[in-house]
């Protein structure tokens, strides 16, 4: 097996050109696991009645399966079903009309909302009892405590939670070829597939991946700095 | 004056207070003292409603409310009337001493920016902190933070404070210098309930002292009539030992 470095750029160069495919994936699935995870969390950390024990059991499901399978069962579901709902609803489109990183995104989001409602719950979590309790002491109400004391305290025990929820996001991405979607890793095995040139296009891959990965480390760790001033430094 | 009557507050299946009543004069300074475990700190926590009491009635600035079914407006209103020194200080982490004293004034009492500033910072010099109005709590002493921690209730210039042992959590060292900022506020007559195992700190500075045991009052009186002249066995039991170990220490 001998290394080409020309064979390696070129399937650098093909992995490169879908970043934006996998990054967006990642970004997208983040926001969406934000938007639907924030919200799961705070009615498991403040008890909320009937929805705590659901939301707990469904994202324990969730967590337990491949996200392969979640990936899955979703296109399985939107093959056997798209046409019926689309016509339900008076659209004229069918399956062939949408693309699959729809699909991808919708599937990679069910995952991303498990993972990260946990990761917010966590952070919360994290702000002690007092922390509540003196607000209130102070007669702020609890909307006032929650936004002014805890959330800027979680969010900083979030950040490198969050970040390691994205970089597990953008390495989860490289399975929407399940669906058919072309990413980082798997536009350079197609390059290896033509030129049988797997070693160069499984290290372009990785190191794309490194690259990556490096960048939100940093990003995170800048973002901890930026916002946590008030925490003494750590010797 | 606030009173409270008949408190009555159950963890599960431990009963912690048993039907309370107290009454508190303006500029009363009250020392509650006790054995862990009767009940002195809920009692304390529910008046503030930070424990919620099974029964019970409170009054305070001449309103009624039940201790158990209030509403939540009422249970700010309350909230707004009093302040509450943690024995863990619970100071907010991500502000400043003088955020953590203005916090209360500007969101929860709409005081403007600049007088809850002035305010603050003339609470903070009470204290003795007028080199850290702009360090955060993990840059101040656990006797620092303590004292932010006052300067942040009389900021609020409440009709009652409600000191949690404030002295529990600190080092030996740092215990004489908070019970002097407390001594100097009471002496400036504001209304205080003080719980504390600081048996000079309470025969000094209050001007009642009730003794607790098993979830009720069993004798209050003034420190002269509780420390000299107990009625109650239990009372005399309680102060025995707790000399005792005072002379072994």
């Amino acid at each position: 097996m001998n290394f080409q470095l020309n064979y390696f750029l070129l399937c650098l160069s093909s992995s490169f050109q879908k970043i934006p495919v996998s990054l967006g994936i990642a970004l997208v699935t983040l926001l969406i696991g934000l938007l639907v995870g924030t919200p799961i969390a705070l009615t498991r950390v403040f008890r909320v009645r009937i929805l705590n024990p659901v939301f707990a059991c469904i994202v324990a499901m969730v967590k337990a399966v491949p996200v392969n399978l979640i990936i899955l069962m979703t296109s399985l579901w939107y093959n056997a079903n798209f046409n019926a709902v689309a016509q339900a609803l008076g659209l004229n489109i069918t399956v062939a009309d949408i693309s699959k990183i729809y699909v991808a995104i919708a599937a990679l989001s069910i995952a991303a909302i498990a993972l990260i409602s946990e990761s917010v719950r966590g952070a919360l979590m994290s702000v002690g009892k007092g922390q509540y309790e003196a607000g209130y002491s102070v007669g702020m109400t609890k909307f006032q405590t929650f936004t002014r004391i805890i959330m800027p305290q979680a969010f900083l025990v979030l950040i490198p939670a969050l970040i390691g929820n994205i970089n597990s996001l953008i390495k989860l991405s490289s399975l929407v070829i399940l669906v058919g979607v072309q990413d980082i890793l798997n536009a350079g095995i197609k390059n290896a597939s033509i030129y049988y040139c797997y070693l160069e296009a499984y290290l372009a891959a990785a190191c794309i991946y490194w690259a990556l990965s490096i960048i939100c480390t940093n990003l995170g760790k800048w973002a901890e700095v930026k916002l946590g001033k008030y925490r003494r430094t750590q010797a | 004056m606030i009173q409270v009557t008949n408190v009555h507050k159950a963890f599960g299946k431990n009963q912690v207070l048993k039907g309370v009543s107290l009454t508190v004069e303006q500029g009363d300074v009250i020392v509650i003292l006790g054995p862990s475990g009767s009940g002195k700190t809920t009692l304390l926590r529910t008046i503030n409603f930070l424990d919620k009491a099974d029964e019970g009635e409170l009054t305070i600035g001449g309103k009624t409310v039940h201790l158990k079914n209030a509403t939540k407006k009422e249970i700010l209103e309350v909230r707004r009337k009093t302040a509450f020194v943690f024995q863990n200080h619970n100071l907010f982490n991500n502000k400043t001493a003088l955020e953590n004293v203005t916090e209360g004034l500007i969101v929860a009492r709409k005081v403007p920016k600049a007088e809850a500033e002035r305010r603050g910072k003339e609470a903070l010099d009470k204290v003795g902190l007028s080199e850290r109005y702009d360090y955060y709590p993990s840059q101040l002493s656990g006797g620092q933070q303590q004292r932010v921690g006052i300067a942040r209730a009389i900021v609020l210039n409440p009709e009652v404070i409600m000191f949690d042992e404030p002295t529990s959590a600190l080092d030996p060292e740092l215990v004489g210098e908070t019970l002097k900022i407390i001594k100097k506020i009471a002496q400036e007559g504001i209304t205080m309930i003080v719980v504390t195992h600081e048996m000079s700190f309470a025969s000094d500075v209050a001007n009642k002292v009730v003794f607790m045991d098993g979830g009720v009052i069993v004798e209050e009186g003034t420190p002269e009539e509780i420390f000299t002249h107990p009625k109650e066995e239990r009372t005399r039991q309680f102060l025995k030992r707790i000399l005792r170990d005072e002379e072994e220490s």
